[in-house]
């Protein structure tokens, strides 16, 4: 029917708009707008053609759809303009004036908070020697060169919206109440997508429902563009351990803070993930942890690089490093040393048997020579005589997780339908985007699961307009998390395989698990640096990880996911790849049998484990350098300044 | 301005304005759905076409510098055997960019293993190094793309069983 | 397309003739001269703008511009005719430090572009393939309308001023440049940062130097900032004309801190990473003659291995 319709559309026939935002770091009110004559070829989408309580609701969340008594975030859409082609609009937007009048800023505090803890503190009288540690990341946004184009029109009763979007429910919902329409009458033509992060999650709802408002209001299709974007927020993570003199951790006090942009949409499970990134991969007989969120001027940021628990993970494998470091001995060794005890169980992930993690780091260590590198980098930092010294190597072991936490899974539910048919073929539908990775995994554990003859098709069904929702396409879902459930259901579909056709409605989640997360497989990487002296940048000379994967992800796509995860987490920390003829940018993997079985997914491990192993080595490199992400070379060569080094 | 042009294998005529960026012609007036970025001067390089067969950035092409030439975009050059060189090596080396670059890199690839399939040179690889760095999309490093350049360049010379002589 | 957006007038002509008449047709209205059309292309908002009734010159079909000859003496190159070209068609003859600089103005798709008149009339930032030109003595030839039209050559260093803006007659046409066949003893090209990314902290360096009896007798050095413009004068060249070889320590010092100071002098302030990549730069360039002449014995015919 899109292409129908497309088809028979012709540009004159089409609105073209965009949006016009306001561009205020602080808090402000729109207080005038200045509009050049627009003559009767175009129009105008403001706050007030809305009615009063249109807002879009995201989880638990709600943001308005524009905004001019409050405006909250540089970029926030305060109206829209359309007229008949994309150039005159975008010339004919640049003679727009807001007038802006800043309000008063309110007193930054925590709006959510949560915390756990497990085992007792350790007596007082004892002597431990104490390590704290404080990491920062810093809020970035990162702005897609791909437009973000919405394309609506009205048929019948109908609307229809043609966008990239990473869930398409959302967009329906949201459209659907907005325009008092049934959610039948609201089809949602989902196109095809790369997100990094979360970037199509909520921009595409909000330009949905303004394009779908103007198509209403004129009468005509409407195509909106705008900049994709996703927010990293900014992050601070302080942590305290006391050791004990032979180095062993006794008791950890670990606290975060968040600023998650202008408004709070799903802050629970931001924390949840974040404190099951927060707990330690060594064993502590006390451990207290909590996490605050806080509002910032920012777009909303969730889900960017994994809802916290990265950023958690990163901030403990650093840590670790540097308790390692301040008993002067290889992370490694020191890994090897304490990993003996288990990691007890806790509401967010189950116990672990932390060898596991040492085993695997050995695999690579000895491939890398990290004892050796690291006692020679170690012993050689900020050393400035001749020629400079800025070489260093960083190591980090840790699990993954994937989906969301069961809390969240039991307040929201998403489906997917499988059905055998009367052929004995085997169809999927989902709201998931259709993509080779998504359906090699998902036919490959229909396959393993049900015992298909050889003319039987397993068929993923296009999902063009479809109203099931299987939720939100981040945090690896679809392919780290949903082929368990499918694999269950499949088992179901199993035992009525007699009754053919049948179908199967099954949730995309799993909500009868004890803890908030279970672990997803584990890895290990060492990540080797050097500063350039001339340019101050970082630069990564090699890469080892060593992932432990369950045997049904076939070695490409473990291999590729590893890669373009370690690639541009190091991107997004401002690192450089050696391009040096003699000694290339290179990554070495090695596949290990994930042995608590089940399915895995490495990436959000990846991702947490990449930015610890790479700060760790840049700090070997130079001492003085923050402890926080993205590096620059301005501040790296403040850090060179300061410790001493000059040209 | 009135614009005639070959864009994969098709003749149009085209009525735009004269300085129009060819990333946008290709995106606005003919809906092609493999070039989509436009970067607004930050040089991206996710708009790689090849015009009469090497690859350019399309956002640095004016509109009236392409009247009467020949485009080849991703949907074009995907429906040929040459793609699937370049296809089966992206596979066989386990490197997997996203879909915002991967018709850029494929594209890219391919105007650099044409400079190369019939001698029996072997790559520049600073040259293919450098190359690499115009997608500035953080899936990818230059090492791995080089790897890809060369399997692909394995893959063709193979298919085409090119007599390996050198170009003086 | 609507009244608001205005299609401009392209003209192409092709030979100079053409070219002349159509100056001659729009003398009173300046029109815009179109080369390669990278610089301007990758202007943030290049399109849509309201550019009014321009009209645009592309002188890519001109194909007197697009020659190149080359003797005994120098290498003659139309102003249309690409970097990558010129590093092409130069590789055995011009002076290594031109063809680095050449390679690392940008990677090899977008070098196809760029051709080396755009290169050295680029209004927004300053490019080092111009700074190269400069030490290498480069000529240019300028066509300009007085009257009628003429031609003229002149040293690359006349076309700018002291800080490297660009200071031709408006509606100028740079056709050609002609770049001396010469060696040199010692040739250092370094270019640290990007200059299109983040021009304000990037930079290069490119120096040629002649070395007699174990100290430098000819030098020529020009330091880069993209987004300021160059720093080269005579008395730095004297500088280090006068240097004795391997350099000294405090020689050293005094040099660099000349160097640093005269940038001040030009540039009041630059950002502490530009300087630091500076010193870097030329703590190395230092570094790497010093190697280099400890090895060089200076025997007749002699050049140094680099």
């Amino acid at each position: 029917m899109a292409e129908h319709m497309r088809g028979s559309l012709n540009k004159s026939s089409k609105f073209y708009g965009t949006l016009i935002t306001a561009n205020s770091s602080k808090k402000a009110r729109v207080t005038g707008i200045e509009i050049p004559d627009l003559g009767e070829r175009y129009f105008t989408l403001r706050r007030s053609d809305l009615k009063d309580d249109a807002v879009l609701t995201v989880f638990s969340g709600t943001l308005p759809v524009l905004s001019e008594e409050s405006v909250l975030y540089p970029q926030q859409p305060v109206m829209a303009l359309f007229g008949p082609d994309s150039e005159s609009v975008g010339l004919l937007s640049k003679d727009i004036r807001l007038t802006l009048s800043e309000l008063e800023e309110e007193e930054e505090s925590a709006e959510a908070a949560n915390g756990l803890s497990y085992g007792t503190e350790p007596a007082e009288e004892e002597e431990y020697r104490v390590i704290t540690s404080s990491v920062r990341q810093e809020e970035r946004v990162f702005i897609k060169e791909k437009p973000l184009t919405c394309e609506c029109w009205q048929e019948g009763e109908r609307v229809h919206i043609e966008v990239p979007a990473q869930w398409p429910s959302l967009i329906r919902t949201n459209v659907a109440r907005l325009l008092d329409m049934q959610e039948v009458n609201v089809i949602v033509h989902q196109m095809p997508y790369s997100a990094l992060h979360d970037e199509y999650l909520i921009q595409p709802v909000i330009l949905s429902a303004i394009a779908a408002l103007a198509a209403v209001k004129a009468g005509l299709p409407v195509v909106l563009t705008d900049r994709a974007f996703s927010v990293s927020p900014r992050i601070e993570i302080n942590r305290t351990t006391k050791c004990s003199t032979e180095g062993k951790p006794v008791s950890e006090e670990c606290r975060m803070t968040a600023w998650l942009g202008a408004y709070a949409l799903d802050d629970a499970e931001f924390i949840r993930q974040s404190l099951t990134g927060l707990l330690p991969n060594y064993p502590v007989k006390s451990f207290r942890a909590e996490v605050s969120v806080k509002r910032s001027r920012s777009f909303p940021s969730l889900f960017f690089s994994g809802a916290g628990y990265s950023d958690a993970l990163f901030s403990t494998e650093r840590h670790a490093t540097m308790i390692a470091d301040s008993f002067e001995t290889p992370p490694a060794k020191w890994k090897e040393y304490v990993a003996s005890a288990k990691r007890p169980f806790t509401d967010y992930m189950p116990s672990a048997d932390l060898r596991q993690l040492a085993a695997l780091t050995a695999e690579i260590e000895q491939e890398s020579d990290f004892n050796r590198k690291w006692a020679s980098y170690a012993t050689q930092t900020d050393e400035y005589d001749l020629f400079s010294f800025t070489r260093g190597i960083g190591l980090a072991s840790g699990y993954s997780i994937s989906g969301f936490s069961t809390s969240h899974n039991k307040e929201y539910s998403a489906q997917a339908k499988i059905t055998l048919t009367e052929k004995h073929n085997i169809t999927l539908l989902t709201s998931f985007p259709p993509s080779d990775e998504f359906s090699s995994l998902v036919t490959k554990t229909i396959r393993s699961e049900i015992d298909m003859g050889r003319d039987s098709d397993v068929i993923i069904l296009d999902n063009d307009g479809t109203m099931t929702d299987s939720g939100a396409d981040v945090l690896e879902r679809a392919e780290g998390h949903f082929p368990i459930q499918l694999a269950a259901a499949c088992g179901r579909l199993n035992l009525q395989k007699d009754e053919a056709p049948v179908s199967i409605v099954f949730d995309c989640d799993e909500k009868l698990v004890p803890c908030e997360f279970e672990q997803r497989g584990m890895a290990g990487i060492i990540i080797e640096t050097k500063l350039d002296n001339l340019s101050f940048d970082p630069v990564v000379l090699e890469a080892w990880v060593c992932a432990s994967s369950c045997q049904e992800i076939p070695d490409l796509y473990l291999n590729s996911m590893i890669r373009r995860q370690l690639i541009s987490t190091l991107r997004d920390c401002g690192a450089k790849f050696s391009s040096d003829p003699q000694r290339p940018f290179r990554i070495n993997i090695v596949r290990k049998d994930w042995p608590q079985g089940g399915l895995t997914s490495l990436a959000s491990a990846v991702r947490g484990l990449t930015k610890a192993a790479f700060l760790s080595a840049m700090k070997l490199c130079l001492s003085g350098l923050d402890q926080r992400l993205p590096l620059d070379a301005q501040s790296v060569e403040k850090a060179y300044r300061q410790t001493g080094g000059r040209q | 301005m009135r614009i005639e042009l070959t864009v994969d294998g098709k003749y149009l005529a085209l009525s735009l304005s004269s300085d129009k960026p060819l990333n946008l012609l290709l995106q606005d007036d003919l809906e092609i759905r493999s070039v989509t970025s436009h970067c607004n001067g930050e040089l991206c390089g996710n708009c790689i076409v090849l015009l009469e067969g090497k690859a350019v950035l399309s956002c640095l092409v004016p509109a009236f510098e392409v009247r009467g030439r020949t485009i080849v975009t991703f949907d074009g050059f995907s429906r040929t055997r040459d793609y699937r060189d370049i296809e089966r090596a992206f596979s066989s080396c386990a490197v997997n960019p996203c879909d915002n670059c991967y018709a850029s890199r494929v594209l890219l690839i391919e105007s650099i293993i044409r400079r190369y399939e019939s001698t029996i040179n072997d790559f520049d690889e600073a040259e293919i190094l450098q190359e690499a760095e115009l997608i500035r999309c953080p899936c990818l490093d230059s090492r791995s793309f080089l790897t890809v350049a060369r399997e692909s360049l394995f893959n063709r010379r193979k298919r085409k069983n090119v007599r390996r002589t050198q170009i003086s | 397309m609507y009244v608001e957006l205005r299609s401009p007038n392209i003209h192409e002509p092709e030979n100079m003739a053409a070219y002349n008449n159509t100056i001659l047709n729009y003398r009173d209205t300046t029109p815009f001269l179109w080369a390669g059309g990278t610089e301007i292309m990758s202007q943030k908002d290049f399109y849509p703008a309201l550019r009014g009734n321009i009209e645009i010159i592309s002188l890519g079909k001109i194909e007197e511009l697009h020659h190149f000859l080359r003797n005994d003496r120098y290498a003659e190159f139309g102003a249309m005719v690409t970097i990558n070209e010129i590093a092409q068609a130069g590789k055995l003859v011009l002076p290594r430090i031109l063809l680095d600089t050449i390679n690392s103005t940008a990677c090899r798709t977008v070098r196809e572009r760029i051709t080396v008149g755009g290169s050295l009339c680029t209004k927004r930032f300053k490019t080092s393939l111009a700074s190269t030109l400069m030490i290498l003595d480069a000529a240019i030839e300028l066509r300009y309308m007085k009257k009628r039209m003429h031609s003229k050559w002149y040293q690359i260093s006349r076309i700018y001023d002291k800080n490297g803006k660009l200071d031709i007659p408006e509606g100028a046409l740079l056709s050609k440049v002609r770049i001396a066949i010469q060696q040199y003893d010692y040739q250092y090209y370094k270019t640290v940062g990007s200059p299109l990314s983040d021009p304000d902290n990037s930079l290069s360096v490119a120096l040629v130097a002649r070395f007699e009896q174990g100290s430098i007798s000819y030098a020529r050095v020009i330091f880069t900032l993209p987004s300021k413009g160059f720093i080269y004068s005579r008395d730095l060249d004297n500088l280090f004309t006068s240097i004795h070889l391997p350099v000294s320590i405090s020689r050293y010092a005094q040099v660099e801190s000349y160097v640093i100071d005269y940038i001040r002098e030009n540039f009041s302030e630059i950002p502490p990473l530009q300087e630091s990549r500076l010193r870097g730069c030329f703590h190395d360039m230092i570094r790497d003659m010093n190697e280099t002449v400890l090895c060089y014995t200076g025997t007749p015919g002699e050049r140094i291995q680099q």
